[in-house]
């Protein structure tokens, strides 16, 4: 209720006759009354959106969202902690799991991106799938590596596949073990490294099943037009 | 020729050729290593599937019933989803309820062409789509709280096309 109104409740009081004016004193009162109710309830509900109605005497007023779902009720204290509880979501048409990896290996990876950004679900299904995963390719550019004790913000985390490209490999990439556990392929593209690094990262891609060395300065001493394929465990491509 | 009879969840019977309920691996297990004899006459209950969906899987199956084995599925094979028949796009071309109905039905009724192509078909309604509209397309909550969906499209981009 507004000041005005009340105001204007006090004026009446003193201008009407004794029993409408004791009235309109009940009245005031149970209005007070009813405010520090308010105040109770609404410290109850603590952060919630909902406002008690302060109207003594007021038709409730319904709001409606886009769905159609009923979400306030103004002037109707009981109704609107009623509908302070949330309503039902909409319902979802959903699929088991294996069927919507079925479906997700239709797409290419991608298309499998913005699937990955639906939802926490959606991400799980696509990264805890060695097929989906397996799609993706991470790629580090030139200049990206050199960071020993930084591992790369946001890198792709199941990745089973890397190309590095014209990067300057440095001993002890601390990072590395976490993520070369995953990779089963591993590409080298005009990178430059030392034996020893090429082993210490080997040692710690224990499933790496494909490395392939392209056009660099491998061991330094080679020429850097060297072109060399290992291969390492049970299968080759 | 033979039929049997199945009975759907909602108690609906449906008398059936025997070869077009065959297309369903699961019945034709029943009818064949379990035993069931259809000339007994009692109906195949089918608890997990609504008349209406069976209805329109039958539709499906009598279409096909003469399809050629499908070749072994291989997994790293490229999937292409721009195969499928003209009269299963018009078949399909029904409310996203009832694509996932058949689709439901089609899995416990283990019909793997069926759903190979209702799989095609979703796979389609995902392609070209951002994720905001992927949400929107299937209703799906967006869980991400505000910020995490940046990071994530931002490890995205370390990603390339497999070639």
């Amino acid at each position: 209720m507004t000041e005005n109104a009340r105001s204007r409740r006090n004026r009446a009081a003193k201008d009407c006759s004794p029993t409408l004016g004791n009235l309109y004193r009940a009245v005031l009162r149970l209005e007070k009354k009813i405010d520090s109710l308010d105040d109770k309830v609404n410290q109850l509900l603590g952060s919630s959106s909902t406002n008690v109605c302060r109207g003594m005497v007021a038709t409730p007023k319904a709001s409606f969202d886009d769905n159609n779902n009923l979400v306030r009720l103004d002037n109707c204290p009981a109704l609107q902690v009623a509908v302070a509880v949330p309503a039902p979501k909409e319902e979802q048409y959903q699929l088991p799991d294996e069927i919507w990896v079925e479906i997700f290996r239709h797409l290419s990876d991608t298309q499998l991106m913005p699937v990955r950004l639906c939802c926490h679900h959606w991400m799980s299904m696509v990264d805890g799938s060695p097929v989906l995963a397996g799609k993706f390719m991470v790629r580090f550019g030139p200049g990206f590596f050199p960071k020993q004790r930084v591992k790369p913000a946001h890198l792709y985390p199941n990745a089973s596949r890397a190309l590095m490209q014209e990067i300057v490999f440095n001993p002890g990439n601390l990072w590395w073990p976490g993520f070369g556990r995953n990779l089963v392929y591993l590409k080298l593209s005009k990178c430059s490294l030392l034996p020893q690094t090429l082993f210490e990262i080997l040692s710690e891609t224990p499933n790496l099943r494909r490395l392939e060395l392209c056009s660099g300065g491998y061991f330094d001493s080679r020429p850097s037009q060297l072109q060399l394929s290992l291969f390492t465990g049970r299968t080759r491509f | 020729m033979s039929t049997i009879k199945l009975e759907t969840s909602d108690g609906v019977k449906f008398t059936v050729k025997t070869q077009v309920a065959k297309c369903s691996g699961t019945i034709r297990t029943m009818l064949e290593d379990i035993g069931i004899n259809p000339q007994d006459g009692e109906a195949i209950p089918l608890s997990n599937v609504h008349s209406t969906i069976l209805q329109k899987i039958l539709v499906w199956a009598e279409h096909h019933v003469d399809d050629p084995e499908p070749p072994r599925d291989d997994a790293d094979a490229a999937k292409r989803t721009d195969d499928i028949c003209s009269w299963d796009e018009d078949f399909l071309k029904v409310d996203q309820r009832t694509l996932f109905d058949v689709m439901l039905a089609a899995n416990y009724l283990d019909m793997k062409q069926l759903i190979a192509v209702c799989c095609k078909t979703v796979a389609n309604m995902i392609k070209g789509k951002t994720a905001d509209q992927i949400r929107k397309t299937f209703n799906i909550e967006n869980d991400f709280p505000p910020g995490d969906e940046d990071k994530i499209r931002l490890r995205n981009q370390f990603c390339e096309e497999r070639r």
